[in-house]
């Protein structure tokens, strides 16, 4: 009885203080997980040590084993499994994001080059001067060239120049990118972006987060 | 008869086998009424109270990872989901064996017993309050994880298809928007002036799909870790000046085991993309 109750309080604080260093209820469970395991591996220790008859000790002893052994392998395959199953919905999310953000950055991309090339020699505007004529800010006194809804992008001008212009694509829904410490153009850190350089000598596209 | 019970045994006896299989079944109702009512009680609609106390834990990852993907900020703090874990890992891991045993062993004691004996309430109590929790964890422990196993290989061996098929889509349009920047670019900056075909320059006078397919399968810098992606082949048909197809071909199997695809295999996974200066039409072959 006072082992029992000594582990559930054990129990109960490596559950609750994993819980609020991590705020991760696997990581808590897992800690706790491990604290139950051991008392049961003592237990059934001892089990086979009280005097008792052969045949059932034996009983005792193969299915706390069977049980210990089967419960840690699904405990730690269902953990495998749903992390993976999580993150692969995030990877599913970001390589949503990445298409799309392509899609509209070319589309983007493609129509400023088409209206510059289509000039016909020497030249009069500059690949700039074509993007500010041609583009309508969502916003003035910003550099967010669009906010779709329907994509759920913002699109910024990072820099315009006589010689390139510079669109970054973000998503309006929080999407963790790749790295945590990225700066986003639009000051938030660590969300997924993507980047679209236009020069005459053609369109870069990368996925830059 | 050979399996009949003695009557008067099973009558004299309240821990005869029979018996704790009924106290069993009781309890087992009443934990799982009591169990029903409490979630109802205190989080209608929200955790669900299973068995084991990971598969519940499990479920809430996943429905946060949900929650994740719909855009939700996530904040995780002290609930209903805590509270049940920690007490069903009390009760299944170290109340329940503990007392389930300590039944099994007085119980022993005392049907050796002989004389005036009265109720053991105290080992009805302990066996039959926790043999249905073990009977779940031995169970538990048992079939489910091999069926868990097989169910997660599977569903890994399907999203890794699925995945690098939507891989090769993704490539197949970074070549479609490489194609079209190679359009509008004059030929002394390496573009092709306004044409696929009959360029006026060194070389090769056609498009070539070396000059548009990605050097390397792009997604596997964002989705590498997960999918490992496979190298896909890539074919260009350049048709006329201002058109092109161009054709991406993976390497897991596709629908149709007798299609012919662009690199002369058969029935691989394909897709194509038709390409024009300022369109792109997106087809699904195989």
């Amino acid at each position: 009885m006072k082992w029992v109750l000594i582990t559930s309080v054990l129990v109960i604080i490596v559950f609750v203080s994993t819980f609020f260093a991590t705020h991760n209820t696997w990581a808590a469970t897992n800690a706790a997980g491990i604290v139950c395991m051991v008392y049961l591996l003592i237990f059934l220790v001892w089990t086979a040590r009280v005097q008792q008859p052969v045949k059932r000790r034996w009983w005792t002893l193969s299915i706390g084993i069977v049980s210990v052994a089967g419960t840690t392998f699904f405990w730690a395959t269902f953990h495998d499994t749903t992390t993976w199953q999580a993150e692969t919905l995030h990877t599913i999310h970001k390589v949503i994001f990445h298409g799309v953000s392509m899609d509209v950055l070319r589309t983007k991309g493609m129509k400023l080059l088409g209206a510059y090339s289509e000039q016909k020699p020497p030249r009069q505007l500059t690949i700039g001067e074509v993007f500010r004529k041609e583009t309508t800010f969502a916003n003035p006194d910003s550099s967010i060239v669009d906010v779709n809804q329907e994509s759920n992008l913002r699109i910024f001008a990072e820099a315009v120049s006589d010689t390139h212009v510079v669109l970054v694509a973000q998503g309006i829904l929080p999407i963790d990118g790749e790295t945590r410490f990225f700066q986003n153009a639009d000051g938030r850190k660590g969300m997924a972006q993507d980047r679209l350089t236009v020069t005459k000598r053609g369109v870069v596209y990368e996925i830059q987060n | 008869m050979r399996f009949r019970i003695k009557v008067p045994n099973f009558e004299a006896d309240p821990l005869h086998t029979f018996w704790v299989a009924v106290y069993a079944v009781c309890f087992g109702i009443a934990w799982s009424l009591f169990g029903t009512l409490l979630v109802h009680l205190t989080n209608p609609g929200g955790i669900y109270i299973t068995p084991l106390p990971f598969i519940m834990v499990g479920g809430d990852a996943l429905a946060q990872a949900l929650d994740r993907f719909s855009g939700k900020e996530l904040v995780v703090v002290w609930g209903g989901l805590q509270t049940a874990t920690v007490i069903q890992l009390v009760i299944y891991y170290i109340v329940a064996p503990t007392a389930f045993v300590w039944g099994l062993n007085e119980r022993a004691l005392w049907r050796q017993q002989t004389g005036e004996r009265k109720f053991p309430w105290k080992i009805v109590l302990s066996l039959g309050t926790t043999a249905t929790i073990i009977v779940s964890i031995v169970l538990g422990s048992l079939v489910p994880p091999l069926i868990h196993y097989r169910v997660r290989v599977s569903v890994m061996e399907a999203q890794r298809i699925q995945a690098n098929r939507d891989a090769l889509m993704w490539d197949l349009n970074y070549a479609a928007l490489r194609a079209q920047s190679f359009y509008f670019v004059d030929v002394k900056d390496g573009g092709g002036g306004g044409r696929w075909k009959n360029i006026q320059r060194k070389g090769n006078p056609t498009l070539t799909i070396d000059e548009i397919a990605p050097p390397e399968p792009v997604v596997q810098n964002v989705a590498g870790k997960l999918f490992p992606q496979q190298p896909s082949k890539f074919r260009l048909e350049v048709h006329t000046a201002d058109s092109l197809v161009v054709y991406g071909i993976a390497v897991e199997d596709g629908d149709n085991a007798d299609f012919a695809n662009a690199d002369g295999q058969k029935g691989k996974i394909q897709f194509s993309i038709g390409v024009m200066p300022k369109k792109i039409k997106f087809t699904s072959e195989n």
